[in-house]
C-alpha cells in the first residue's frame, strides 16, 4: 500500500511540476481547457472499461465509493494529453504528425503496463499494452478535436 | 421499470432540452467552460461524501451502476453542470451585493428543495449524515467557484462566426 501511494504522490508532484513549469503563462486558458476536457473523457472511459470488466484498481484513493481509480484520471492522465496538445507539431507534415500520436499513445500505455506490472494501482483483466495504445489513439484524437475547434474562440 | 428511474430520465431530458432551447450558439464554448469545470470540484468531494457514508444514491440511471461507482452520475455529470451554465449565463452581472445573494440562495435553494424532496419520496438519493443545508452550502460554494472562474476564463473569449 505504501508503494502505491509514493507512486501516485511521486506521479502528482513530477504532473504538478511539469505543468508549472512548462506551460507558458499565456496559453494558461488553452491548457485547462484541455486538461478538463481531458478529465471528462477519462472518466467516461475508465467507467466503460470498468464496466466491460477489461481492468480493475485493486487499490483506490476511495476505495468504498467507486471501483475506479481517482488521480490516474483526474490528474495524470490529463496531464499528459496537455503536453501532447501543448508539443503538437506546427507544420503539417502527416507523418509527422502520426509519429506524435504513437509516441503519446504509447508513451501512456507503458506509463500504465509499467505501474500493472510494479503495483496494485492497475490490474489489466482483458487489456494489454497494444489495446491501450489503441484507445489511447482514439482519444487523444477526439480531444485534439475538440481542443483545436476551442482554440477558435480563444485569444 | 421503477418510477424513479423515469424520474432520473425525465430530468436529463428536460436538461437536455434546455440546452438546445436556451443556450444562445455563440454562448457555446462559454458553455463547456463552466459544465468542464464543475467536475474539478464535484468529482472528488461527490467520492469523498460516498466514502463517508454521508450519503447515498439507491437508483441509478443505469440500474448495476452501483456495483462500480456510488457517486451520481446523474447529479454530477449532468443536472448540476447544466444547471451552473445557466446559473452564470444568466448571472445579472450589474447587480448589488444583497441581490447577488438573493440569485445564489434562489438556485441553490430550489436545488436544495428538489433534493430533498427527492430523499422523502424516492429510491434516487438517501442522507444519512447528509443534512439539507450542506447540499444547500456546497451548491453555494460551488456555484461561487465556477463562476470566478469563468469570469476569468470568459476574458480571453472571443466571438467567432463559425461554430
Amino acid at each position: 500500500m505504501i508503494k502505491e501511494i509514493l507512486i501516485l504522490l511521486f506521479s502528482w508532484l513530477v504532473s504538478i511540476y511539469l505543468l508549472l513549469k512548462y506551460i507558458p503563462k499565456e496559453s494558461k486558458r488553452y491548457a485547462h481547457i484541455t486538461f478538463i476536457f481531458v478529465q471528462t473523457i477519462a472518466w467516461i472511459f475508465e467507467y466503460l472499461q470498468v464496466l466491460f470488466g477489461l481492468v480493475e484498481f485493486p487499490f483506490r484513493e476511495f476505495n468504498t465509493a467507486t471501483k475506479m481509480s481517482f488521480s490516474l484520471h483526474y490528474f495524470i492522465y490529463p496531464t499528459f494529453v496537455v503536453f501532447f496538445i501543448f508539443l503538437y507539431p506546427t507544420e503539417k507534415v502527416k507523418l509527422r504528425i502520426c509519429i506524435h500520436f504513437l509516441i503519446f499513445a504509447i508513451a501512456i500505455a507503458t506509463y500504465s503496463i509499467v505501474i500493472e506490472k510494479y503495483s496494485s494501482l492497475f490490474y489489466f483483466k482483458k487489456w494489454n499494452w497494444f489495446s491501450s495504445v489503441i484507445s489511447n489513439l482514439i482519444i487523444l484524437y477526439i480531444v485534439k478535436k475538440f481542443v483545436f475547434w476551442f482554440k477558435k474562440g480563444l485569444v | 421499470m421503477n418510477i424513479d428511474r423515469w424520474l432520473l430520465i425525465g430530468f436529463s431530458l428536460l436538461c437536455i432540452i434546455a440546452i438546445i432551447k436556451l443556450l444562445p450558439r455563440e454562448k457555446v464554448r462559454d458553455a463547456w467552460v463552466l459544465y468542464l469545470f464543475l467536475q474539478i470540484i464535484t468529482w472528488p468531494a461527490g467520492l469523498f461524501a460516498v466514502e463517508m457514508g454521508w450519503i447515498e444514491y439507491p437508483t441509478q440511471l443505469y440500474p448495476k451502476a452501483n456495483e462500480y461507482n456510488r457517486t451520481s452520475f446523474s447529479f454530477e455529470f449532468f443536472v448540476f453542470p447544466i444547471v451552473a451554465i445557466f446559473f452564470s449565463l444568466y448571472y445579472p452581472n450589474k447587480m448589488k451585493r444583497k441581490n447577488s445573494l438573493i440569485y445564489y440562495i434562489s438556485f441553490a435553494g430550489f436545488f436544495t428543495i428538489v433534493e430533498v424532496v427527492l430523499e422523502r419520496y424516492t429510491t434516487l438519493v438517501k442522507y444519512h449524515e447528509w443534512k439539507w443545508y450542506w447540499t444547500l452550502i456546497s451548491v453555494i460554494i460551488s456555484l461561487y467557484l465556477n463562476h470566478k472562474y469563468y469570469l476569468w476564463f470568459r476574458k480571453r473569449l472571443v466571438k467567432v462566426e463559425s461554430r
